[in-house]
């Protein structure tokens, strides 16, 4: 195992940090425990609060081009920058079907691709549906299929 | 296509688009965005007049947010901009939540022309300025409730009947979950003023923009159809053509207004014209009042900076030489 500060020499001691309830496993190598002053005494050891955990913990994932992390877009709402979603892509992608039911752009031919699908899902095909009755403004029938819809989607999410 | 200005004010498509290489406008400090403006100044050149915010008189700026032309949130940052294309009705804002807010205003259901319009901006400027875009996301937002097409097309609507009889809950429950949302004339978190409220697309990604827009008239259609079928039901009552007749003469005759119940008044004068009690004023007049009473729009209009203690009176004086 590899030391988890300077990553580059062999671990050979494993720090167990509980903080409120939080337990941290920490690989060092000797050195490493050394000048984080874990080894110094035992004080040390019972009083990890002293120790500055920004060095030791994983920094959060920023976008390399503006700065920007992932918490930041939950506290704001916004992304720094075009880059931000390919660097978030994978949360993105979780996220967005909450917000806009899809994480995909279509085009005219993406979209025809779509609709050539004969594997559609019931839900997909009940949504299509649903496109349908609008267009024919037969808004009765549709509210019918909107409510299949939600109680699938709920079903979906109690999986 | 059939007309619908009995109903609907207003027709308003808005694009978002951001510039490919520059963080969005809320990660910038102001020099930043000064030098995006002057980047995006010289690559549209001269065929564009962009007007810079930091420029412009306290007056006009409230007034064109009174008016709907411009954001009040675009009043909140520094170093923000609009470009103004008359022609086609047009106005961009610049360093808005994007770097590029499009918006196409037409009046009444002019959808069509509206899209049109923007298509022809926005094509124009993709071909001076190089937008963030991508296959998977499409144009790449600030903010993810915008991503994909960016477009949100929003139409307003004036639906005094289905309030007068209680039906606009209904109606609104009928349409949540078909992808539309519902909310007052100034935006998010308002409620409707003199009866009129704004309905848009919810959804901008995984949809197309033509599929948006039959959705958007769609929906539409169905409430100027359910607008009219309440207007029928309450034609026959007395009490509805009182107040109605009522709101004429306080329009009339008042020295005093605020700007609750002259939206109030206008708003029972425009369903009297449009449902033939009222003979002798034209629905464009109404809406050009109606699109005038705000008090810093007043100001601009009369050409006089009064202090706000003299608000009401001058709107009350605005709304009786007026009407």
């Amino acid at each position: 195992m590899i030391c988890s500060n300077c990553g580059k020499n062999n671990a050979t001691i494993t720090y167990k940090q509980n903080i409120n309830g939080e337990v941290t496993n920490l690989n060092l190598c000797e050195n490493c425990a050394h000048k984080l002053g874990i080894l110094n005494s035992f004080d040390d050891i019972f009083s990890p609060m002293i120790l500055d955990l920004d060095y030791i913990l994983p920094e959060e994932v920023k976008c390399k081009k503006c700065g920007y992390t992932f918490s930041k877009y939950k506290s704001t709402g916004l992304f720094g920058c075009d880059e931000c979603y390919n660097t978030f892509k994978k949360e993105i992608d979780s996220i967005l079907p909450k917000i806009q039911g899809k994480n995909r752009h279509v085009t005219n031919k993406s979209l025809n691709k779509l609709n050539d699908n004969k594997n559609l899902s019931e839900i997909d095909k009940l949504k299509n549906k649903l496109q349908q009755l609008i267009k024919e403004e037969n808004f009765e029938e549709a509210a019918v299929v909107r409510d299949k819809i939600k109680a699938l989607e709920k079903k979906e999410e109690n999986k | 296509m059939e007309n619908y200005d009995d109903v609907v004010l207003t027709t308003r498509i808005r694009l978002a688009r951001n510039v490919k290489g520059y963080n969005f406008t809320n990660n910038m400090i102001d020099k930043q965005k000064q030098e995006l403006l002057d980047y995006i100044k010289d690559r549209l050149g001269n065929s564009y007049n962009v007007l810079e915010l930091n420029n412009m008189d306290d007056v006009t700026k409230k007034s064109l947010v009174e008016t709907h032309i411009i954001s009040k949130e675009l009043l909140l940052n520094n170093n923000t901009a609009i470009i103004v294309d008359e022609k086609n009705k047009i106005t961009t804002m610049l360093n808005e939540e994007d770097h590029f807010r499009i918006q196409a205003l037409e009046n009444a259901f002019n959808i069509d022309k509206a899209y049109e319009n923007i298509k022809k901006v926005d094509e124009d400027f993709s071909s001076k300025i190089e937008y963030a875009y991508n296959d998977d996301y499409g144009y790449i937002t600030a903010c993810p409730t915008c991503l994909g097409t960016g477009m949100r097309v929003s139409v307003m609507l004036h639906l005094p009947a289905l309030e007068k009889i209680g039906a606009l809950e209904k109606i609104f429950n009928e349409i949540s979950g078909l992808g539309i949302a519902i909310r007052g004339i100034y935006g998010e978190n308002t409620s409707g003023e003199g009866s009129i409220f704004q309905i848009s697309n919810q959804k901008t990604l995984g949809i197309e923009e033509e599929q948006i827009i039959e959705q958007v008239k769609q929906v539409t259609k169905y409430i100027v159809k359910q607008e009219r079928k309440a207007r029928e039901i309450i034609k026959t009552k007395l009490e509805v053509k009182d107040e109605i007749m009522r709101s004429l003469g306080v329009a009339k005759y008042s020295i005093l207004m605020t700007k609750k119940e002259a939206m109030q008044i206008l708003s029972n004068i425009r369903l009297g014209i449009n449902m033939d009690i009222i003979s002798d004023i034209s629905l464009d007049k109404i809406n050009n009042i109606i699109e005038g009473i705000g008090i810093n729009t007043l100001r601009k209009n009369l050409k006089d900076n009064f202090p706000r203690e003299e608000e009401n009176i001058k709107r009350a004086e605005y709304i009786k030489n007026n009407i």
